[in-house]
């Protein structure tokens, strides 16, 4: 069905026509009741995948999604290549979303508060009656709160109410109000354009964190990288440019770093602007009486920067549209967000950006509609018991909204609240009735995550509980109630498939997406409608050409904004810095294990919450990591452990939010702290949307201590083991032109203890002589090792030989490469008392450095995926008394769960230290389990684990291969690292094929092995990361 | 007998029958005393069995080993065993082919030692396992799996080393202690020991042949003995420096080794005999001298580890390697700085003192200094393993390890599994040899009526006398 789908034509992606999906796949029941496939379901053959396409709803990107299902249980999700979202890639968040479908602490089936308190088990039909009683006797007081759904489900809810005369309120955590209100304003749109990152030669971001939560994360770090790497040969770099006073995860990519006075993005970005326009650089166009009036000294010294910084930046920015600024994100939404917004609209203007890396026709479909000040105006309502019933549907105002919204004292106010959430979070927890949703690999429906760009979602498997989807209870209780919706469907499945067929199928020019140079689902012209939604499923993508409109500045709106530092609360000493997180987005994620258990990309804290403070700042307080300090606002008080963050200023504080649930489950429980407890309810007024960054905050030490489940430490103690290199150094090894102005190469390489290492040039030389470093003849096996004659760990010549290329200057240290290999690999879940004690088994780890000022160096914050070497000439093969660890002829370090007795000697002598031991039996509550991938064993205690290069992957290839009677293609193997990785930072393939991808990039004049002075003859290339030259930063 | 001729080793033993009577009185119905000792060692043994099985049913997570530090508490007192194990055939074996005449009363108990030492450490690499239950993957059994022990890893070095050391320490001990087990068979009256000595003395009699054979076989057994004491202690110390590990990958590890096992194992012969010889009232079988002679050895080992600590850190300043150096610099003055200035302090300072005759011939003394060593030398193989493996090359996964109460109970219980074997010991084997003894007394019948001579230097040449 799939024939000619590039990369994955041994996996049949299926897309699954009509309620036939429900037919096969396992039993909810109880394994003991288990029946063996006497009469088999046709797709299914034991032991090989089936792959579904879906769209991940994690967060409102919409990122398409695959998912690999095996014997009707899904085990594995990974990007739809098709996807323009998702490019094949997907966050952490998405990699984790298979537990949230098998969570232990879902809701399994329908609910009602008894009046004990408890909770009454209810059918569906009893459920859906109860609800369709209470909204026939109610009297026009109903509200349904939803999150922001776009496509047919959208459609579906506005439809419904409107039959109940019930009120909608959509109300989204983080619904980007300022950009929105901002572009209204002065483009007439209300939205967020998409931002093209990838033709972005120069981008600024003012507090912007687009590689984690913001907008749209894995096709803008995808993008980010693409417009941003150095491209060996071609000797392209990009330029990242963050403004902010905190970094975040995004920030500390950046190649500049301006740390700039809180509330003063809006000041730098028209100085930024108004400098492009003074040094005839960019049209002021519209703009340039409002930028006549800017004032770039001013701005400078308000911000704290010096003025040369902006010129210099500006002098970078201006270039020919292909640069991009965006902002703000959370961190940065303080009282003057809009003003923000308008002057980074402005500077997009001024630099020419609207229209090429700007586009204003295809809008992010990032909760549009809804703001917080509607929800501040329900929860008036409702206090004032205006509010008769309250249906929810997403959000969890309860846990997401500061106390200051008294969101509590307005659920107390209703007196029939249902919800419909999956989960028992805060609010739902207050409900009378639970109508628990499928997770969204047991649903129906579509998403658009941009205009023009619709994605289908499509069950992955029968449901793992008694759930029903939320849209088959809509249609069931409208029914019911005797109200008129208008279509006859009686599922949400012929629901979709009506809108489609009427209004997508329809659409001119709308294409199923294709992998390039492949032929895709073959469908005629004038296919019919079944024909093409079979098809659709299989692609999972529809695409709508969209045409770019001509958009005019309105430069008489920003009259209308206040362009100066606002107000924060309080007179304490720092300012309060709240962040999303990357793992739990705004704390809907908190209960995914395997969120929990990955370190934050930033901290390498996990399980917990912390509090970031400024070297400086900790060292006049006398903090450490793991000191208690309180944190202290007009609004609230929390007690978190310090870590100790050299990306924030000195007067700044940040606290990330996601933690503190009171409910959800039993891992998100009673765990850290929630930091929307210590702001207030203030608000971006020109928007409605809330001021994250509004408060000032005190820092009282406790003097207690305790030791932090992090990982690692902020610097490499000048071992070199993330490695750099100047920009001019990469282009002279690639043979290219230096830059015209000759400037001193960033010192990249002095290391400690005063002895200087060779620059880059030499090492190259030395390289290219066959001195070390023997990148080109990696793939032959030392010629004393292993010794003839040996039955084990001998190498075959004839045999490919694995192997690796880690880009650093790809590398953004999101960490979505770490929640893969766990969902691949049945990683155990260590949790946080092991964690404390450094026992997670993280097979694959971002090692995050900062420079080591002591030891002299400058420099970008590095981050290096640290996996398994899988060396030639491994030190932890020949200490295994058993032959546990051992190398198997295509190269691999192997390691046999079976024989391994435990000795821990392997892991001692591994120098790079990524053998991971199994201190205890971890366990999987039921229906966790369900997730474990069937290729791969499930270790018990007492075994030694680590990085297999997804051999189970390999041997699968392999076999398809023998079958069809040929060689394994270069690409066709991929871990699952590689898979996923937003940036494209990491190749897998035969480094003996001289025209493998692999051996070609390992080749490059960035290339090093970390650590090789052991002489391990490691099989991962690491790309030196790129220094930019110190006047082109 | 009016003239008694004395012994010059040991002035305070008169005659043949004093030796006899005064070891096998040793043997005879214990106090109540030594009824109470054996509960408070058996409890103290049972806490040790309960952790392990605690340890065993959980995982090994039970103890505080972490990523970085796989091997620490379990290897440290695996490595402390096998040194104390060491002085018992140094005594025995190297001290009988040099015809050192101070050997003849403390040898018997300090093969005993070297005994219980090595099976005391050698439950160690056992207790270490992740997966105890599988140990005899380690030995070369055939097996329906077709897969065979790997012997480039050091680690199956070991397992040979400690069964070698085993079974030759313990046949050499057992060989030693014929004439004087049918000694014990002639005296006893208790049935079930007259059963058991019968058993063990394999029908000896004490002819002339016997004897001949047995003294042939007994030197024959400690040359073969002699290379072990050297060999042993190499191979453990192999384990670390045939690794990459910065502070254990160095080639001064064998030597240095050996001489901390000679060094520790010394020390604790002395701290076992001190309480011994006053408990039982050996003080004219235990004599200052022999003290004294253990203190000198004592003392030169001292300086041989002393000097091996010199050039370890000498060697890591010069080899210019940033890891190495770093290791070492942690050891001083890093998160375990105190466990270092123990071993320093214990190893290289405490034994100065004996460089005092006054302190080498006091018992009191000898006893706390030697206390001092042993725990000194526990530390040594401390620092050596968890410094080491604490910070090595990654930085990202410097991590610190601290012993948890499952560790230290296993410790505990293994002094207690070790005193176990002894007290037992010493109640049912002869702990001092006798024959051995009579050699260095005057031979009655030779000496009883003449003048007072020296019967010392005569005596050993006289050979073996036959009663």
């Amino acid at each position: 069905m799939a024939d000619g789908m590039e990369r994955r034509e041994f996996l049949k992606v299926l897309g699954v026509a009509g309620a036939g999906a429900s037919l096969f796949g396992c039993s909810t029941s109880t394994p003991e009741r288990l029946i063996p496939y006497v009469i088999a379901p046709e797709e299914i053959v034991p032991g090989v995948a089936t792959w579904y396409r879906t769209t991940c709803r994690e967060c409102p990107a919409g990122c398409g999604m695959d998912i690999r299902t095996r014997e009707g249980r899904a085990v594995k999700a990974e990007g739809n290549p098709l996807s323009p979202i998702s490019h094949g890639r997907l966050c952490a968040r998405g990699q984790a979303s298979l537990h949230g479908l098998y969570n232990p602490d879902r809701v399994p089936q329908a609910l009602a508060r008894a009046a004990g308190g408890g909770w009454e088990k209810l059918s569906w039909d009893d459920a859906e009656q109860q609800l369709a009683n209470v909204l026939q006797q109610s009297s026009g007081n109903v509200v349904f709160l939803t999150q922001d759904f776009s496509g047919t489900l959208d459609r579906l809810i506005d439809e419904w109410c409107a039959a109940f005369g019930i009120q909608r309120v959509r109300f989204d955590t983080f619904a980007w109000e300022p950009v929105r209100a901002a572009n209204r304003l002065l483009f007439g749109y209300d939205g967020v354009p998409t931002h093209d990152f990838a033709n972005a030669e120069v981008v600024i971001s003012f507090g912007a964190d687009f590689m984690e939560t913001w907008v749209s994360p894995v096709d803008y770090a995808h993008g980010f990288t693409r417009g941003h790497a150095y491209q060996d040969g071609v000797g392209r770099r990009g330029r990242f440019i963050a403004v902010s006073p905190h970094q975040s995860l995004t920030d500390m990519n950046a190649d500049l770093w301006l740390p700039i006075r809180p509330g003063t993005e809006h000041l730098v970005a028209l100085a930024i602007a108004r400098s492009i326009v003074d040094q005839g650089r960019g049209q002021a166009g519209a703009a340039a009486q409002f930028l006549s009036g800017v004032d770039v000294a001013s701005a400078a010294e308000a911000a704290g920067i010096p003025v040369e910084q902006i010129h210099e930046v500006a002098r970078e920015f201006a270039n020919g549209g292909r640069s991009l600024a965006v902002g703000p994100g959370v961190a940065s939404t303080h009282r003057a967000a809009t003003s923000v917004a308008a002057a980074v609209a402005v500077l997009n203007y001024v630099a020419g950006n609207v229209g090429t890396t700007l586009r204003f026709g295809q809008q992010e479909n990032a909760a549009r509609g809804g703001s917080y000040r509607d929800m501040l105006e329900l929860l008036q309502r409702m206090r004032q018991g205006q509010v008769g019933a309250l249906l929810v549907y997403g959000p969890n105002p309860l846990y997401s909204m500061p106390a200051q919204a008294e969101v509590d004292a307005a659920l107390q106010q209703v007196p029939f609240i249902a919800s419909f959430s999956p989960y028992l979070d805060e609010t739902s927890s207050r409900a009378h009735l639970l109508l628990p949703d499928h997770h969204f690999l047991e649903s129906w429906g579509d998403y658009v995550p941009r205009t023009g760009v619709y994605s289908l979602i499509q069950p992955v498997m029968t449901p793992v509980f008694n759930t029903k989807q939320t849209g088959d209870v809509l249609l069931s209780v409208a029914r019911r109630a005797g109200r008129q919706l208008s279509t006859a469907a009686t599922t949400f499945y012929d629901y979709l498939r009506e809108v489609w067929e009427r209004e997508i199928y329809t659409q001119p020019g709308a294409t199923l997406a294709v992998a390039p140079g492949a032929n895709g689902p073959v469908i005629g012209p004038n296919a019919a409608f079944e024909e093409w939604w079979f098809a659709a499923l299989q692609s999972g993508v529809v695409t709508v050409p969209v045409q770019e409109p001509q958009v005019t500045l309105n430069a008489a709106a920003l009259n209308q904004l206040r362009f100066d530092v606002p107000a924060f609360d309080g007179d304490q000493e720092y300012y309060l810095v709240v962040y999303p997180s990357l793992r739990f987005y705004d704390g809907r994620l908190a209960n995914r294990p395997w969120l929990q258990e990955m370190p934050d990309p930033v901290s390498k804290v996990s399980w917990t919450s912390w509090v970031e403070v400024n070297p400086e700042t900790a060292e006049r307080l006398g903090l450490s990591d793991g000191s208690i300090v309180d944190v202290a606002t007009p609004f609230g008080e929390a007690r978190l452990p310090v870590w100790i963050h050299p990306g924030t200023r000195p007067d700044v504080i940040a606290v990330q939010l996601g933690q503190g649930h009171e409910e959800l489950g039993r891992y998100a429980q009673n765990r850290g702290v929630n930091a929307t407890r210590l702001i207030g309810s203030a608000m971006d007024e020109a928007s409605g949307g809330l001021a994250w960054f509004q408060t000032r905050a005190a820092l009282r030490p406790t003097g207690q201590w305790e030791r932090m489940p992090k990982t690692g430490r902020l610097t490499d103690e000048g071992r070199h083991i993330a490695q750099t290199v100047a920009l001019s150094s990469a282009r002279a090894a690639d043979g290219l032109a230096v830059a015209a102005v000759a400037v001193p190469a960033v010192q990249e390489h002095t290391g400690g203890h005063g002895h200087v290492q060779p620059t880059e040039a030499t090492v190259n030389q030395i390289q290219a002589a066959g001195g070390f470093a023997p990148y080109h003849d990696m793939g032959a096996a030392p010629a004393d090792y292993p010794p003839p004659g040996t039955h084990y760990g001998e190498y075959s010549p004839d045999k490919p030989r694995w192997g690796m290329v880690i880009d650093l200057d790809r590398c953004i240290g999101c960490s979505a490469c770490i929640t893969a290999c766990y969902a691949e690999n049945n990683i155990g879940i260590a949790g946080p008392d092991q964690a404390r004690r450094g026992r997670n088994l993280s097979w694959m780890r971002i090692e995050r450095y900062f420079p080591d000022t002591e030891h002299g160096e400058s420099g970008p914050i590095r981050f290096l995926p640290m996996l398994c070497q899988h060396c030639n000439s491994a030190p932890c093969e020949p200490v295994c008394p058993v032959y546990a660890a051992y190398h198997t002829p295509d190269g691999l370090n192997a390691q046999v769960y079976n024989r391994c007795v435990g000795t821990r000697y392997c892991a001692n002598n591994c120098p790079y230290k990524v053998r991971y031991f199994n201190w205890f039996t971890w366990e999987w509550p039921e229906p966790l389990n369900w997730q474990l991938n069937p290729d791969v064993t499930v270790r018990e205690k007492g075994v030694m684990e680590k990085c297999t290069f997804c051999v189970q992957r390999i041997r699968g290839a392999e076999r398809q291969a023998m079958l069809e009677g040929r060689t394994v293609r270069d690409g066709e193997i991929v871990p699952a690292c590689a898979q996923t990785c937003p940036g494209e930072a990491i190749v897998f393939g035969d480094m003996k094929d001289p025209n493998s991808r692999v051996a070609q990039l390992a080749a490059s004049g960035r290339g090093y092995r970390v650590l090789e002075e052991l002489n391990t003859q490691s099989a991962i290339v690491y790309l030196k990361q790129i220094v930019l030259d110190s006047s082109e930063a | 007998m009016a003239t008694v001729i004395r012994s010059e080793t040991h002035p305070g033993i008169r005659s043949y029958e004093e030796v006899n009577r005064d070891v096998l009185k040793l043997m005879s119905r214990p106090g109540r005393a030594y009824f109470i000792l054996l509960a408070a060692i058996l409890a103290v043994l049972g806490l040790g069995i309960f952790a392990w099985m605690v340890q065993i049913v959980l995982g090994i997570g039970m103890s505080g080993l972490i990523n970085p530090v796989g091997w620490g508490a379990y290897i440290t007192t695996f490595v402390f065993w096998v040194g104390i194990a060491h002085s018992g055939t140094l005594i025995s074996a190297v001290l009988l082919l040099f015809r050192a005449r101070w050997r003849q009363s403390i040898y018997r108990a300090a093969e005993a030692m070297t005994v219980f030492a090595v099976l005391t450490a050698g439950l160690f690499p056992i207790i270490h396992l992740g997966r105890p239950w599988i140990f005899y993957y380690l030995l070369p059994l055939p097996n329906q799996r077709g897969l065979w022990p790997n012997f480039r890893s050091p680690l199956l070095w070991d397992v040979f080393a400690v069964s070698t050391y085993l079974t030759v320490s313990a046949t050499f001990f057992y060989i030693g202690m014929i004439p004087d087990i049918a000694a014990a068979r002639d005296a006893t009256t208790v049935p079930w020991r007259k059963k058991l000595y019968s058993i063990l003395s394999l029908g000896w009699r004490g002819t002339d042949r016997e004897w001949k054979n047995f003294t042939r076989a007994y030197l024959y057994l400690a040359a073969l003995a002699t290379p072990l004491v050297l060999s042993v202690h190499s191979v453990v110390s192999w384990d670390f420096a045939m690794s990459i590990v910065p502070g254990w990958h160095t080639t001064i590890f064998a030597p240095y080794f050996v001489a901390g096992a000679i060094f520790s194992g010394l020390a604790m012969v002395i701290t076992l005999l001190v309480p011994i010889r006053k408990i039982f009232g050996l003080q004219e079988y235990f004599t200052i001298r022999h003290f004294e002679m253990m203190a000198k050895l004592i003392l030169v080992t001292s300086l041989v580890v002393t000097y091996a600590y010199a050039t370890e850190y000498f060697m890591a300043w010069y080899s210019f390697e940033t890891p190495e150096r770093h290791v070492f610099w942690n050891r001083l003055f890093g998160d375990y700085w105190w466990a270092t200035w123990i071993m320093i302090l214990c190893n290289a300072g405490v034994p100065i003192l004996l460089w005092f005759k006054k302190v080498r011939t006091s018992i009191p003394a000898l006893f706390v200094i030697t206390i001092f060593i042993n725990i000194g030398m526990w530390f040594e193989r401390f620092v050596i393993i968890i410094t080491s493996l604490a910070q090595e090359y990654e930085p990202w996964q410097w991590q610190n390890y601290q012993p948890s109460w499952v560790e230290m109970s296993i410790l505990l219980g293994s002094f207690a599994w070790f005193f176990l074997w002894f007290l037992l010991f010493m109640r049912v084997l002869p702990a001092v040899s006798i024959a051995e003894l009579k050699e260095v007394l005057p031979v009655p019948l030779r000496f009883g009526r003449r003048g007072a001579r020296s019967a010392g230097a005569h005596g050993s040449e006289e050979g073996r006398g036959n009663e």
